[in-house]
């Protein structure tokens, strides 16, 4: 059996990966995908540590992560969408309306 | 003995309140005339001023020290806050409420006249009588929460009434420094409050400022919460260094001056540290901090009074220099001594702003007193009612300045504080510089050389309403004094018996030992011929042509007049006291005003605001590095959170 | 603790019966010409109904808390107190939503039905007893409110701020989940209720648990980010002035208050244990996030992101009260809540100000264009004069008692020199909001700032403001009236 240190640490380079992309990355739809990813990187770590606690609880809430991830994409791309429309790029940098 | 009145000390503040109410928003605008305003702004101070006359009439019948507080309705009352809304009605607030619902009933009317003009005299006389509202909650407050209420409500119509001509650039910009110089005052305040309730467990009067209670506090806690208060005070008394509000604050209208900036609402710190005096008798170095502030507070003042052309803001420095007088008495233990001269220096410094608006009045608004004089002859009643106020406020016997101030000058004297004699010193050379000032102020405005004359021929005297209440104060300053604080024989000192119940507390570096009639008609004496001196020599000098006043460093031509009994120092006189002293008071304003203190707050507002707009360029708008600042502050958490495991 | 069992929807009522108003909101919204105002009506009722169901979960006092659902809820009186005050949130936001659904009738069912679901969101949040819940709650009360700060849809601002606030928001996200499954690893649970003195956490504690620390700091990022604590307050400014205004204030009001509600649940009862662990961290959060808000707000010229550093600075003093709560949970608690509701009415009163000056010209409101309002509209000057002061903290306005009674919290559990610097700040802080008073009393209008229309009427939106201002008054004359709800509400988490 894999060991839970494994899942951790494989949960870890996730969230960092994820992180990474957020930051890196200038087009919301990557954006977008990037914190999908932090989220599974929870949802492992909660399911590997559900597994070490025979806790039903635990993988239930994946559940619930799951539907809550689907909803923020949804919305995610609506605004993305309408973003599109507005200034004919996906780049994050090019909106700056707001500052100071 | 059935007493009518002692449950309805609410009535006081109730009246200008609800004059305030119907002033502001009951009347309909298209009635508010200067008429019926007035009658009721001037109609409620009048009712407040009777009721506080009952009470007080009642109050001295009861012939114990100090009655309860009457409780009204519970107003806060959460877990270990219970602060109910409670008045207290004591010879200490009896005094104060007497003497500001009675000058400002004569400031009030005297406004009537003043404000004829304006265009907008329902909003004047709707903060005047807000503020009186909330000086009278101030004065009567039984808890230190509901004296901030007042306090901070004082202090929110004053800069409302600096600022009322808002037209007025210099106005807007006296009220906002008002405002914030006031901010420090009240943080002060606050955090002394939250002192005091952390230590004492209440806010209330009898529970924090009873004996037993203090004795259990630290002696540390205790300095900081009677430091604490102190500058709360400063901040509202216009002391060092927080006085530079005082003098900018003459932009509004004058009446104003004279009631918030020199009669009552400045007088609030004192007020506070009186009505804390057992704090401050337990805690020798906040008094002796009070005691030297006040003392420095004084005589800086009194030389930049000097040297100030404004008549307004010779008044104010005035103001400021005779406050400093009142902290001095507190902070040697002479309590009674600092409201005596808080009532008497609201009769004459009232009756010299109102004598001042006068002047102004008749003259079309100048207020540069270089360009005023020869009123004497065109406005007589003003004229002398500003002369009473002038001898009264120099220290010429036996007027109510003087009776008041020797009474301090006295208490410093005999004090048991160490260094009281310094501090008596610095008072009297104050005292001098006071006449010399005020008497320099008196000829150049109402007397002047034949050009002044000539310019002062154009001038009218004001109508009757303005001129009958100078002339009622121009009364009290002259006899005030010594009705309330009758030196001698001991026991017609009407201030002290009335406030007996209060001596128990009051006398801590003050000497039971008075040092006997022999030293106090001695000091009487010093004090009076230095006021004399002072007065005579400003007054003389000062009268005669202006371009000798122009040459006051070069010319020592003035200086026989003074010293003609004691010619062997004149020429000490010119060097050590003159030249110096107008080099000191120049440089005293530049340093104090200007540069100094001014430099520190516009110094500190100025890297606040670079501060503040480099943090506003941080917020560049994009996205990215907002997650950034999000991420950094991640990480900061974790490491920190964890830095057990980790390092 | 006592459990509900098979009564547990009972605690859930107030959350359903305003789901089912969102709903019928959402759906009813659509019916054509009268979609409006069905959408209003059922926000109105669903609120009213909602707020007699909190009434009758009022417990009396000396009543311990109940759990329900397996203990993931927790009804106490702190919890109802609090869903309470988000009420008022949304009462303010249906109010005021009302003069911009005049140009938008379209979007009224949307707005009203995402309104109430984003309250559902709060009270879950406030109510939960289990991280999960916290989690579901925060996420319900965000995904509405992603979506009405992109409401006006043609609106560039609209759409900036709807998108900087859902990346960044889920961003937060991130953290919070990936927190909750290390804290899940701490302990064994996601049961606030087994966190408080649980064996396991005290273990946690030794330096031997990095999950724990990893877990609560990513937690913190979570709920700070909602609460706008720097630095996770950079989206703040920009997606307030960007919203439309109704938005700004519903976001300012009620969500934040749900954030600090659940940041106190957390640290101030679950983690009260390990508060030496985290008060160095929470305290710094409370100093930079009051200072960096209050210096730039200094500069700040346009009204909306003026208030928008102003919440953020108000947000670090409410800071205050969690880190007073390990030493007087109770006290602390009663201070929270008195300041959120007073915050609540004053920002919803100010934001509510720029939703009448946005009647009368287009764009941005900035703080010349209230130049010489007092001699326009007295009313309104007057109302937002006293919500300026009151924000300011000058008594006897509903904002001074909010923070001296916060402040004396934090000086008897020994915070001095955190309970100074927060007075410096509130003493810089009275700067920015005089500045508008002055505008508003002390300056003329000039010729570019006179407004382009005549004011139109919106008459929810001006009594809105008047409520604001009167209730700010009324509770800063007679605080009794909140403190002594508040009390009870804290005294019930002894």
């Amino acid at each position: 059996m894999v060991p839970l240190s494994w899942y951790v640490a494989v949960a870890c380079v996730l969230f960092t990966i994820g992180v990474i992309g957020v930051l890196a990355c200038r087009r919301t739809i990557v954006i977008l995908m990037a914190i999908e990813l932090m989220l599974n990187a929870g949802n492992l770590l909660l399911v590997a540590l559900a597994r070490e606690f025979w806790s039903a609880q635990a993988q239930a809430i994946v559940l619930f992560v799951l539907a809550v991830a689907a909803a923020e994409v949804a919305v995610g791309l609506a605004i993305i969408v309408r973003m599109f429309e507005l200034k004919g790029t996906l780049d994050i940098d090019e909106v700056n309306l707001m500052k100071w | 003995m059935d007493f009518l009145w002692t449950k309805h000390i609410w009535l006081i503040p109730f009246w200008p309140a609800l004059g305030a109410l119907a002033n502001g928003v009951l009347i309909p605008r298209a009635r508010k005339t200067l008429d019926v305003v007035s009658t009721v702004a001037i109609g409620s101070v009048a009712m407040s001023f009777l009721c506080t006359v009952f009470l007080t009439a009642e109050l001295a019948s009861l012939r114990i020290g100090n009655p309860a507080p009457v409780e009204y309705f519970r107003w806060i009352d959460a877990g270990d806050l219970r602060v109910p809304f409670a008045l207290l009605f004591d010879p200490l607030s009896a005094t104060m409420c007497l003497m500001v619902t009675g000058v400002g009933l004569l400031i009030h009317i005297y406004s009537m006249g003043y404000m004829a003009h304006d265009p907008d005299p329902g909003r004047f006389f709707t903060y005047l009588n807000l503020f009186m509202a909330m000086m009278l909650l101030l004065l009567l407050a039984d808890s230190f929460l509901l004296m901030f209420v007042g306090w901070e409500g004082v202090g929110l119509c004053s800069y409302l009434l600096i600022g009322f001509w808002h037209r007025k650039e210099s106005a807007n910009r006296a009220g906002l420094k008002a405002f914030l110089v006031n901010r420090v005052g009240d943080a002060g305040f606050l955090m002394a409050m939250m002192l005091i309730f952390v230590t004492f467990g209440s806010l209330r009067f009898d529970e924090v400022l009873s004996n037993a209670a203090i004795r259990q506090a630290s002696p540390t806690m205790l300095f900081a919460i009677t430091a604490l208060l102190f500058v709360g005070a400063t901040g509202k008394s216009a002391q060092l260094p927080l006085h530079v509000w005082l003098p900018d604050a003459m932009e509004g209208p004058t009446p104003v001056s004279a009631l918030i900036h020199a009669a009552t609402m400045v007088t609030a710190g004192v007020y506070v540290v009186v009505r804390c005096a057992a704090l401050y008798s337990a805690e020798g170095a906040a008094s002796a901090l009070v005691a030297w502030i006040g003392v420095i507070t004084a005589l800086l003042a009194s030389l930049i009074a000097l040297a100030q052309t404004d008549i307004k803001r010779v008044l104010a420095y005035s103001t400021i220099s005779q406050l400093g007088y009142m902290f001095l008495a507190c902070g040697v233990g002479a309590y009674v001594a600092a409201i005596l001269h808080v009532v008497t220096h609201a009769f004459f410094k009232a009756c010299l702003f109102l004598g001042a608006g006068s002047a102004m009045h008749g003259t079309g608004g100048q207020t540069d007193i270089r360009k005023m004089g020869g009123l004497a002859k065109t406005m007589p009643r003003t004229t002398v009612a500003f002369w009473i106020a002038c001898l009264s406020i120099a220290g010429i016997a036996p007027l109510a300045g003087f009776v008041s101030k020797d009474e301090i000058l006295h208490h410093v004297f005999v004090s048991t504080y160490a260094p009281a004699r310094t501090l008596w010193t610095l008072a009297i050379i104050t005292a001098f510089l006071t006449a010399v000032y005020m008497f320099r102020l008196f000829a150049l405005t109402f007397h002047g050389d034949e050009q002044a004359m000539k310019r002062g021929a154009h001038a009218h005297e004001s109508p009757s309403v303005m001129t009958i209440p100078l002339m009622m104060l121009a009364a009290l300053a002259i006899v005030g004094g010594l009705a309330l604080g009758l030196p001698y024989p001991p026991g017609l000192h009407l201030l002290n018996h009335f406030m007996r119940g209060w001596l128990i507390i009051g006398r801590h570096h003050g000497a039971e030992d008075t040092g006997g009639l022999g030293l106090a008609l001695a000091l009487a004496a010093i004090a009076l011929a230095v006021a004399v001196s002072g007065a005579v020599l400003a007054f003389r000098f000062f009268r005669g042509p202006y371009r000798r006043v122009e040459l006051l460093q070069r010319r020592l031509g003035f200086a026989y007049t003074l010293l003609s009994r004691k010619l062997y120092i004149d020429e000490l006189y010119d060097i050590v006291i003159v030249g110096p002293a107008v080099g000191l008071s120049r440089l005293a304003a530049d340093v104090t005003d200007t540069r100094g203190i001014d430099g520190i707050v516009h110094g500190a507002a100025a890297i606040a605001y670079r501060a503040g707009e480099g943090l506003r360029r941080l917020q560049t708008s994009h996205t990215r590095v907002y997650a950034l600042a999000m991420l950094v502050g991640a990480v900061a958490l974790v490491l920190y959170l964890a830095r057990g495991m980790l390092f | 603790m006592p459990d509900f069992g098979l009564l547990s929807p009972i605690a859930a009522m107030p959350m359903a019966i305003l789901s089912v108003a969102a709903l019928v909101a959402l759906v009813g919204g659509t019916l054509g010409r009268r979609g409006p105002a069905i959408a209003r009506i059922s926000s109105m009722v669903g609120l009213a109904l909602t707020a007699a169901g909190l009434a009758s979960l009022w417990a009396d006092r000396g009543s311990r808390a109940l759990l329900a659902f397996t203990d993931t809820l927790v009804l106490d009186n702190f919890g109802v107190f609090a869903s309470a005050a988000f009420l008022l949130g949304a009462v303010f936001a249906v109010l005021l939503g009302d003069a911009y659904l005049r140009d938008h009738a379209r979007l009224a069912g949307e707005y009203h039905g995402l309104v109430l679901l984003a309250t559902v969101g709060m009270i879950a949040m406030a109510m939960a007893s289990d991280l999960v819940v916290a989690f579901l709650g925060l996420e319900l009360l965000s995904i509405p409110l992603y979506i009405l700060a992109g409401l006006s849809a043609r609106d560039a601002r609209s759409n900036e701020a709807s998108l900087k606030y859902l990346l960044l928001g889920a961003f937060g996200s991130g953290f919070l989940l990936f927190g909750i499954a290390l804290l899940f690893g701490a302990t064994g649970t996601t049961l606030l209720s087994d966190m408080v003195g649980d064996p396991r956490l005290r273990m946690a504690l030794s330096p031997a648990n990095l999950y724990f620390a990893a877990g609560a700091a990513m937690l913190l990022v979570g709920i700070g980010f909602k609460a706008g604590l720097v630095p996770f307050h950079m989206w703040v400014p920009d997606v307030y002035q960007g919203a439309p205004t109704p938005v700004s204030a519903f976001m300012a009001t009620g969500p934040k208050a749900a954030a600090f509600v659940l940041l106190f649940r957390v640290f101030g009862q679950a983690f009260a244990g390990a508060a030496e662990q985290w008060t160095g961290i929470l305290w710094a959060m409370a100093v930079a996030t009051m200072t960096v808000a209050n210096l730039a707000a200094l500069r700040q010229t346009e009204l909306k992101r003026l208030l928008a550093y102003s919440s953020i600075s108000h947000a670090g003093t409410i800071l205050l009260a969690v880190l007073a709560a390990p030493k007087d949970r109770a006290g602390s608690a009663q201070a929270l809540l008195f300041y959120v509701v007073a915050y609540a009415l004053m920002k919803a009163g100010a934001f509510g100000v720029v939703v009448w000056l946005q009647r009368q010209q287009e764009g941005d409101v900035s703080i010349a264009s209230l130049r010489g309002l007092a001699s326009r509209q007295p009313g309104m000057a007057l109302a937002m004069g006293v919500l300026m002061f009151s924000l300011a903290g000058v008594p006897p306005m509903a904002g001074f008692w909010a923070k001296a009674w916060v402040f004396s919290e934090a000086l008897q559990a020994g915070f001095l020199g955190l309970t100074i610097l927060a007075v410096i700040n509130s003493v810089v802080a009275a700067r920015y909001y005089l500045r508008v008073v002055v505008a508003m009393y002390m300056e003329e209008a000039g010729a570019a700032d006179q407004p382009t229309a005549e004011p139109s009427g919106c008459p929810s939106a001006i009594a809105a403001i008047w409520l604001a201002a009167a209730l700010t008054v009324l509770i800063g004359l007679v605080p009794g009236l909140v403190f002594v709800l508040g009390g009870q509400a804290g005294a019930m988490l002894r």
